[in-house]
This record gives structure tokens, C-alpha cells and sequence, in this order.
């Protein structure tokens, strides 16, 4: 960024709608939900006013006021104190205004002109505001501030002209404020006045239609009740809705592996190629239908006001624990992925309710279990795929995981001690709205993009060196099993299957599951890879579903291997272990600390060997 | 005919090796889950 080039900061209360104006103006898709506390860092864009002019625009977290106390209000903060060592103070603000509250967001408005840099009001969410009944008057608002203001719509673009030229060349200097500057009291009145001169009330107050499904979505019944049927049907759909393109997907991974075969004559290349590749990295791809649906499924519950609602519902269940309900909006973003979830935990004020959050966040079971999952389950109910009692399965592994985080969160927050200043925990209840579309296909195409790309580059590498460990050294025998005996893989297993037996593994489903620290989903490729060899000499062999293939594999003295109980096993030490190097590292960035992420580190990964230990043990006493 | 594949191969696994040592060492390691977006990953 050119240090020539002017700053414009959008700043406002959070949920006022900063990052979709952000997004509106420089075309980028940065997150936006329905929800405070959304954006946790600043995002830095571009755009050209209509004269042509570059301009540098920073998006900041939303905050309430200057002297907020939680990591992403402080940046805010920073930034428009000048503060901030990676923005330079910016030469014009754009208070963003949610036009239907605005008494409340008009505060932090107050302290920005205070500051004395040049400030433009975007008056938001107009539609919201006249649906609600007031009547703005945008002039004479600009009038009692002092300052340009601008009616905009930002999620349909509407006003963004107007708002760009009011953006005038030099920029306009900075306004006097009408009110005693760092006289609080008097602040909060001077606000209270123009906001009921520039937004008349109605004669009357009609309960809005977010009123009325609140009546149930909060109610404390009827309430959980929603929240329960909303999570089934998502994860009922995830497993029902997805099997055509997954068959698609299949069905092309057979036609080229066919395609190669039938090009190439029987070899090593031949082999990396169609077992080592494809069918290894296809067995990941192919769930990427499943991938996409989650996070669709998230995006619609953040764009709605429903993961707002779902917080305030946890709220009783959250301080039994002691965390507050805000706590929960980071740990339901972390079943998309534990990264933004840990990073979501900058909107959480008390630094030690902030550290218990980001332990557990991990546990939240994240996208890339997605796979392990979807593989596994099936194979506890006879291999057939879809129905409600898989999706039942399914929706308790995820319940396993987040209650045991509350329990660990407990006990925690428990030895940490109480807070040294009291925090006010303040969730905001945003009116429901219908989502930005266009954003939810960007997001969810743009997550499919990272799944493909990763599959593309890191679970590709780590397949042809799973193949190669699997082929190498080569011995002079015949036999696929012994063959495989013979090469590091076989070594590697042969080493470990006295320390995986008694979770109920062989050596090549431990060497998968160690495969797998370099990221879970790897754990399927691995599988798909290492339970092929024996067969490969076949030619004849048709080409069966790799979970087939497990459902049939057997012990050498020839019972069954993948028992339910070594299945269910399997999916503890998936839902406890922290398999994730990249959640590691911003561990310990966002706690300051990298004892604490390999603390983490240690006790979950223990934690996942313990438990399967426990389990596969108890399961097997019992069924004998 | 078999010999050409198993240079190929193996050629393919040193080049696997010399990338993920490259990238390594340009910070770029530790990959990712992938899957997750916005912000910071
Ligand atoms: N009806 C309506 N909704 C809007 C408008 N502008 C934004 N929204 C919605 O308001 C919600 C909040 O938008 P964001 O852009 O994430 O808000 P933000 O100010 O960046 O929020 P934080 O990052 O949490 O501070 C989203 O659901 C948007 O779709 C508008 O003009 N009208
Ligand atoms: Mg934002």
C-alpha cells in the first residue's frame, strides 16, 4: 500500500453492516453474518471514487465505544486513535449507522467526531429503519452534526454513488462538535435529541415478525426443541442430499482410473497413479459434496439472526460452566473449522473466559472430520448409506464432542480463578433477514475451492509418499502381503499394532491414523491406500467401495477387524484428538503463548488414546 | 517396459520430497485443514 494514498476506516456498532459496505465498495467477499462480532481483524481493500480517485479502505470490528475492553473492539480502537502499527490513522472515517437504532449507534459517532477526524455518516439499513415505521430525515441529521450523511442500503449496493461523491477532493475537515467534547453525559443527551428529531417514532408499536418467531425460537421449551429438529435436519440432509453428486464424483474417479489402466502397462508409475493417486485423493474428494452443504448450512444460520438466537439459548446451560453465551457464537463457527473459531474468541472480553473458549474450541467437531465421519458411521449400521438413524449417529458424535469441552470447560474456568473485573455480558439479538445469496454461494464456493486445493496440494504429496512408504523397499516375493511386510509401511505397522491393539486397530489403520496429524482428512485417503495392496494383484477385481473392502477385512486368525466396537473406537479418538498443526499455531498466537498450544496439543491427543482405550475395552467385555 | 516406470516413479516421489522441503522452508509448511477461510489461514 502506497503511504500516499488516503485511509478511509468504515467504524460503527457490530452487525451495523461495515463489512458488506466494505464488500459493496471494493468487491471483495470478507465475512459478513448477522450477528456482532463478525469481523475480528482489519481488512484492507481498495476503491476509486468517481473522479478516479484511489482510495485504501480498512474495515474495522464493530465496536460500542471507544473505551471497549475485548482484543477485536481494541483494534478498532487503535485504529482510529492512530495507534494501530499496521494502519496509519485514516484521513476520513464512514461511521456506519444502523438507521433503525439509531439513539444507540449514533454514541460511537458522538466519540468518533470527537476525535477530530473528517467523519461522513452512512445511515444503513434505511429499508430495516422505514419497514419499522420511523420516518429518517437524513438532512437534518447532517445538520445537527455537523457532518455529510448518507442514506444507504448496503446489502443491494443502493446510494453507494451518493456515498462516493460525498467522499469529496481535498476531504472535508473535521467537524466541531455541537455538544461539550468529553463530557459523557452530555454527549449521550445531545444523541438522544438528534435521534428523535432525524428517526420519528410511529404513533403506534406493532410486534415485528422477528418478535413473533422469537415467541418460539426462544422460548424456553419449545425453544430447544427448534434448536434440536434445526441440527438434525442438518445433519440428516448432509448425509441424505449429497449421495448423487458423491456417486458422480465415483464414478468418475472409476472411468479414470479405467482410462489409465487402459493406456499404461502394469508398473510402479502405473500403480502411483491409480492406487496411490486417484484412488487415494479421490477418496477424499468425494466428500466434498457433504463439505459444501455444511458450510452452507452455517451460513445460512449466521446470515438469518439464528446462530445470535442459538447463543442466547445456551446462555443458562453456557454460565453453569462458566463461560456467557458469547462464548458459544466462536464454538458453533468452530464446527466450520476451529481456526476462525479461535480467532472468533477476540469478540469475548474476560481474557481467562477468552483462554478456556479457545482450549476447547478444537473439540467443536470441525469440516475436516467431516470425512472420517461420513466414512465410518455407514459402517456401524451395515454399510448402507443415508436414513435417520445414521444422521441420529452422526448428530451424537457432534454432541460427544461439545459436551465434553463443556465439562473440560468447567474445570478449567474452575482453576483459573474468578475475572479481575466484572464483565457485563451483552449478546445482541439482531431482527431475523433474509440472506445475502450471492454471498452464501461466493463463501460456499470459495470453501469447496479450499477443500479441492488442499486435496490438489498437501493430501496429494502426502499420498505419493504414503504409496511410496507402502511399495519401498520392494522384496522378491510374490505375495501382496508379504510384499507390504516388507516395505516401511509394514515396518512402521508391524512396530505399532502392539500400541494401537488395545484400541482395537492394526498397524496400517494406526500408520493411517498417523498420516492423519498432518491433517484428519488425510485419515481416508490413508485407508483407502493401505487396505487396497493385498488386493492389487487381481485383475479382475472389481472395483469395490473402499468401506466394502474394510467391512470384509479380518484379523489373521480371521475374525472380523472393523467390529463396531473398533468403529466407534476409531470416531472417540477422531472427536478428541487435535490433529491440526495450522489450529496449533494460532493457538498459540490469539493466547499469546506456545505452552498453551502444546498443552493442548498433549492433553487432547492423550485424551483421544485414553478414551478409545476405555471404550474399545468396555464395548468388547461386554459383547465379549 | 517396466524399468522406465519405475525410474518415473520414483522421479515423482523425489520431486514430492524436494517441494515439500521447498515450501518448508519458505514458512510455508504445516498446510492446513483447508476448509476454513476468512481470516489470518
Ligand atoms: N436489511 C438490510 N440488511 C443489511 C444491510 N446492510 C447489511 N445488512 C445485513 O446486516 C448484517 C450484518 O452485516 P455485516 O456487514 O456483517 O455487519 P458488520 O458491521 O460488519 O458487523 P461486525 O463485523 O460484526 O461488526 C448482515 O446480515 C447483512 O446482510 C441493509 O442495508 N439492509
Ligand atoms: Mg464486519
Amino acid at each position: 500500500m502506497e503511504s500516499s494514498q488516503e485511509t478511509i476506516a468504515l467504524a460503527g456498532n457490530p452487525n451495523s453492516g461495515k463489512t458488506t459496505l466494505f464488500n459493496a465498495l471494493t468487491g471483495s467477499s470478507a465475512k459478513v453474518g448477522n450477528y456482532a462480532g463478525v469481523t475480528i481483524d482489519l481488512k484492507h481493500g481498495e476503491f476509486h471514487t468517481p473522479h478516479g480517485r484511489k482510495l485504501t479502505l480498512v474495515d474495522l470490528p464493530g465496536c460500542y465505544a471507544l473505551d471497549d475492553s475485548s482484543p477485536d473492539q481494541e483494534i478498532a480502537r487503535a485504529v482510529l486513535k492512530g495507534d494501530h502499527e499496521k494502519c496509519p490513522k485514516p484521513d476520513l472515517v464512514i461511521s456506519v449507522i444502523d438507521a433503525s437504532n439509531l439513539e444507540r449507534h449514533l454514541q460511537l459517532t458522538l466519540q468518533i467526531i470527537e476525535l477530530d477526524i473528517p467523519v461522513i455518516v452512512a445511515l444503513n439499513m434505511v429499508d430495516m429503519a422505514e419497514k419499522s415505521g420511523l420516518r429518517l430525515d437524513p438532512v437534518k441529521l447532517s445538520e445537527e452534526l455537523g457532518v455529510p450523511v448518507v442514506p444507504i442500503r448496503a446489502d443491494k449496493g443502493k446510494g453507494l454513488i451518493e456515498l462516493k461523491q460525498a467522499i469529496a477532493h481535498p476531504l472535508p475537515p473535521a467537524s466541531k462538535p455541537h455538544w461539550k467534547t468529553g463530557d459523557e453525559k452530555d454527549r449521550r443527551e445531545f444523541g438522544l435529541n438528534v435521534a428523535q428529531i432525524a428517526a420519528r417514532r410511529p404513533d403506534r408499536q406493532t410486534s415485528s415478525s422477528s418478535d413473533k418467531i422469537d415467541a418460539i425460537a426462544l422460548h424456553p421449551v419449545l425453544g430447544w426443541f427448534c434448536f434440536l429438529g434445526i441440527m438434525f435436519a442438518l445433519f440428516w440432509s448432509i448425509f441424505s442430499f449429497s449421495s448423487i453428486p458423491m456417486g458422480w464424483i465415483e464414478s468418475l474417479q472409476e472411468l479414470l482410473v479405467g482410462q489409465v489402466e487402459g493406456a499404461m502397462a502394469e508398473g510402479d508409475f502405473r500403480d502411483l497413479i491409480t492406487h496411490g493417486i486417484i484412488e487415494g485423493v479421490g477418496a477424499v474428494v468425494i466428500f466434498l459434496p457433504q463439505i459444501l452443504m455444511l458450510f452452507f448450512f452455517i451460513g445460512l444460520m449466521e446470515s438469518s439472526g439464528y446462530m445470535a438466537r442459538a447463543a442466547f439459548l445456551m446462555d443458562g446451560f453456557m454460565s453453569k460452566v462458566g463461560l456467557s453465551g458469547k462464548a458459544f457464537l466462536p464454538l458453533l463457527s468452530s464446527y466450520a473449522c476451529a481456526i476462525p473459531g479461535v480467532m472468533a474468541t477476540r469478540t469475548i472480553d474476560s481474557a481467562k473466559e477468552r483462554l478456556v473458549t479457545i482450549f476447547v474450541a478444537p473439540w467443536m467437531s470441525c469440516s475436516a472430520r467431516l470425512p472420517v465421519y461420513l466414512l465410518l458411521v455407514p459402517m456401524l449400521l451395515g454399510g448402507s448409506e443415508g436414513g435417520v438413524t445414521q444422521a441420529a449417529i452422526f448428530m451424537a458424535i457432534y454432541v460427544v464432542g461439545t459436551l465434553t469441552a463443556f465439562l473440560v470447560a468447567r474445570i478449567l474456568r474452575g482453576r483459573l480463578g474468578p475475572d479481575e473485573v466484572e464483565h457485563h455480558f451483552m449478546l445482541e439479538l439482531p431482527p431475523y433477514r433474509l440472506p445475502q445469496w450471492g454471498y452464501i454461494f461466493r463463501h460456499v464456493l470459495d470453501r469447496g475451492w479450499a477443500f479441492l486445493k488442499n486435496a490438489g496440494t498437501i493430501i496429494l504429496a502426502i499420498m505419493i509418499l504414503l504409496w511410496a512408504a507402502s511399495t519401498y523397499p520392494k522384496s522378491e516375493s510374490d505375495d501382496p502381503a508379504e510384499q507390504l511386510a516388507h516395505t516401511v509401511v509394514g515396518r512402521v505397522s508391524a512396530a505399532i499394532e502392539p500400541i494401537v491393539k488395545p484400541l482395537g486397530f492394526d498397524g496400517r489403520t494406526g500408520t493411517a491414523i498417523l498420516t492423519s496429524f498432518a491433517a484428519r482428512e488425510v485419515f481416508v485417503g490413508s485407508m483407502a491406500q493401505l487396505f487396497h495392496v493385498e488386493e492389487s494383484d487381481e485383475e479382475t477385481e472389481t472395483r469395490t467401495h473402499i468401506r466394502e473392502r474394510l467391512a470384509n477385512e479380518t484379523w489373521a486368525d480371521g475374525s472380523k477387524m472393523f467390529t463396531p466396537a473398533a468403529v466407534i473406537s476409531l470416531l472417540i479418538f477422531y472427536i478428541y484428538a487435535l490433529q491440526c498443526l495450522p489450529t496449533s499455531a494460532v493457538v498459540a498466537r490469539e493466547a499469546g503463548s506456545w505452552k498453551w498450544a502444546v498443552g493442548q496439543f498433549i492433553f487432547m491427543t492423550v485424551f483421544a488414546g485414553v478414551a478409545s482405550l476405555i471404550v474399545y475395552q468396555t464395548i468388547t467385555f461386554f459383547t465379549g | 517396459m517396466e524399468d522406465w516406470q519405475s525410474v518415473a516413479a520414483i522421479a515423482t516421489v523425489a520431486l514430492t520430497v524436494i517441494i515439500i522441503i521447498f515450501r518448508a522452508k519458505n514458512g510455508k509448511g504445516g498446510g492446513g485443514c483447508g476448509t476454513c477461510g476468512d481470516g489470518g489461514c
